[in-house]
């Protein structure tokens, strides 16, 4: 009899409960939900509203006190060059990171899915970058990017008898030499998400496009790259996201120098905070990069939505 | 015909397994070079005419590392940190992927939105306040302090990847327990978990990983150097040594092999998770 009515709520209702137990069981399920909700609320939603807050006040980080001053944070912006230099290098930063990011990892993901060889062994080698901790790669392109014995001036030279550049230390190569770094450490992220979606395209598609006499070029254009839309529309978004919030890459490499060549907005607050002890002014600079992610990201999900329908 | 289409697809397969492992090794090439540097007297890593395997294998730098910092007590934070923030997630998303596969109430599908949405936040808008948050509870400069921040935000991505493993669980399982006469909480931990012990071990590896690696919350929150952990202590010695590169890379090494053990273990899962669409684990 129990049973019979277990497995008739079940079909119904996507359900299986005794009805008796139905209000008491919903009061569990919220109960064990809690702790969940609990730690989002005192852990994220708090700090977060909490921060927002922080940015209308002048205040200092040691002793946290000090006066509300309104919109002052976010008025001082406007002249100030630090802001502008780390927009600047935030900008520069996330589209050329995003941009090589993107360009490696879909040609080593299309290589991956080709059949040759040792492929297995080539996919786990080929992602072990990622999961490398930032620190240990930092130190390891230090050492390579090192002027006097690096490896890379070295080759450099060997190769094509480059002299010697000092990578980290001079403000034009600073910043491109993180990239390199950062697409080194990040393109098997791109790999991660285009590979799983490549396997299933089906091959039909491809030996049809072949009778049709399609070029290599056509196939990828026609039949690969429409597949792979959906996933560059969140690839795109994500990667701006994750790199433009990035603090630890540039604060590792570079710790911002030489002479802020390489300070973007994350490690703009670091410095804020810690090193001119301005709490509300951190504040403020973080709050500006939200609403900056904020406003991209909805003009950028109107445009893929629109530019969807257009091609649909 | 049929040979010269054999032949071409023969060149090409050759072309694609040559032009592909170029670039693997390339990718590799770093980590190969750290371990291979690790291993060699300081003469020849200054050397103007680098080997790419060293001459004379020697431990030294292995045992300067160890002498000269403080890495044994620095591993064994940052081991406690990581294992107490992953299995905090495991159990707490546990409990949340059950609440949310196995019952309905109100709000559900919004707060599991809202969770994901945390992804989008910048970390540093957290610091400021995180900073003070904790100093008021007088947590900072503690292995809490880490593992409260490390549970919070690897948690999104611990309810979203178990809830999805939940989800695969037949409920008649849930049911022939519950006729059997077991409660909600015994159905929970004797038969559920147990069969979602993949996801939970993937999961576990997922945040291990990440809290093992992370620098910014450390940086943050931890001041004595008593509690520093791996990443923030190899920073340290970094600023502190002024580049011995012998013994660094000695470091580099030691610090990334408990990943590489765990990415071994989990590479084809790998694929499959992050495929799945939670591939938004930030490390």
């Amino acid at each position: 009899m129990a049973s019979g009515s277990v497995a008739l709520r079940a079909r119904r209702r996507f359900r299986y409960l005794p009805s008796d137990l139905e209000t008491r069981e919903k009061w569990l399920g919220f109960f064990i939900f809690l702790p969940v909700i609990l730690l989002f609320l005192t852990f994220f939603a708090y700090p977060l509203f909490y921060g927002i807050t922080l940015s209308f006040y002048k205040l200092n980080t040691l002793t946290l006190t000090g006066p509300f001053i309104g919109v002052d944070n976010f008025r001082t912006f406007l002249s100030s060059a630090d802001v502008r230099n780390a927009l600047g290098n935030s900008l520069y930063w996330t589209v050329a990171s995003l941009t090589l990011n993107l360009l490696v990892g879909l040609l080593v993901a299309l290589a991956l899915n080709e059949r040759f060889p040792g492929r297995n062994l080539a996919r786990g080698l080929a992602l072990s970058s990622y999961l490398i901790p930032l620190v240990v790669s930092a130190a390891i392109w230090q050492w390579m990017f090192n002027a006097q014995y690096g490896i890379i001036n070295y080759t450099l030279f060997k190769l094509w008898g480059i002299l010697p550049v000092s990578w980290l230390s001079d403000p034009k190569t600073a910043m491109p030499a993180a990239i390199v770094l950062n697409v080194w450490r990040t393109f098997p992220f791109v790999v991660i998400v285009l590979l799983p979606r490549l396997q299933t395209i089906p091959e039909e598609l491809y030996s049809a496009a072949k009778v049709d006499g399609a070029s290599a070029w056509d196939r990828f254009v026609d039949v690969t790259l429409p597949h792979l839309r959906s996933l560059f529309v969140v690839l795109i978004l994500l990667r701006f996201i994750f790199d433009f919030n990035d603090f630890t890459t540039l604060a590792l490499l570079t710790g911002g120098g030489p002479v802020h060549a390489t300070e973007t907005l994350p490690l703009l607050v670091y410095r804020q905070m810690f090193g001119l002890a301005d709490t509300g002014a951190a504040a403020a600079v973080a709050v500006l990069m939200l609403l900056f992610l904020l406003i991209l990201a909805v003009v950028y999900l109107q445009l893929a939505n629109r530019g969807e329908r257009a091609s649909a | 015909m049929i040979a010269n289409y054999r032949a071409r697809e023969g060149v090409r397969t050759g072309f694609i397994f040559t032009v592909t492992w170029l670039v693997v090794l390339v990718a590799v090439f770093p980590l190969f070079w750290a371990l291979s540097t690790s291993l060699r007297d300081n003469q020849e890593i200054i050397s103007r005419t680098p080997t790419l395997l060293p001459v004379d294998f020697t431990l030294e730098n292995y045992d300067t590392m160890l002498k000269l910092s403080n890495f044994p007590q620095q591993f064994s934070n940052s081991t406690i940190i990581a294992i107490g923030s992953s299995l905090s997630v495991v159990f707490f998303g546990s409990l949340g992927a059950y609440s949310l596969t196995r019952f309905r109430f109100r709000g559900q599908g919004l707060s599991l939105r809202v969770v994901l949405l945390t992804y989008l936040f910048p970390a540093v808008l957290l610091v400021v306040p995180m900073f003070i948050i904790l100093r008021n509870l007088k947590l900072t400069d503690s292995y809490a302090a880490l593992i409260i921040v490390h549970t919070a935000t690897g948690l999104p991505l611990g309810l979203w990847l178990l809830r999805a493993y939940f989800q695969s669980i037949p409920i008649e399982l849930d049911q022939a327990a519950m006729i059997d006469g077991a409660s909600r909480l015994e159905t929970l931990f004797d038969v559920l978990m147990p069969q979602a012990i993949p996801g939970m071990i993937s999961i576990f590896i997922f945040i291990f990983v990440f809290s093992w690696g992370d620098y910014l919350w450390p940086l943050i929150l931890i001041t004595s150097r008593s509690q520093m952990t791996l990443p923030l202590g190899l920073h340290t010695y970094m600023n502190d040594m002024g580049f011995e590169w012998g013994p660094l890379m000695a470091a580099t090494v030691v610090f990334a092999l408990p990943v590489v053990f765990l990415f071994t273990f989990i590479q084809s899962r790998l694929v499959r998770g992050l495929g799945a669409g939670a591939g938004a684990v930030k490390f």
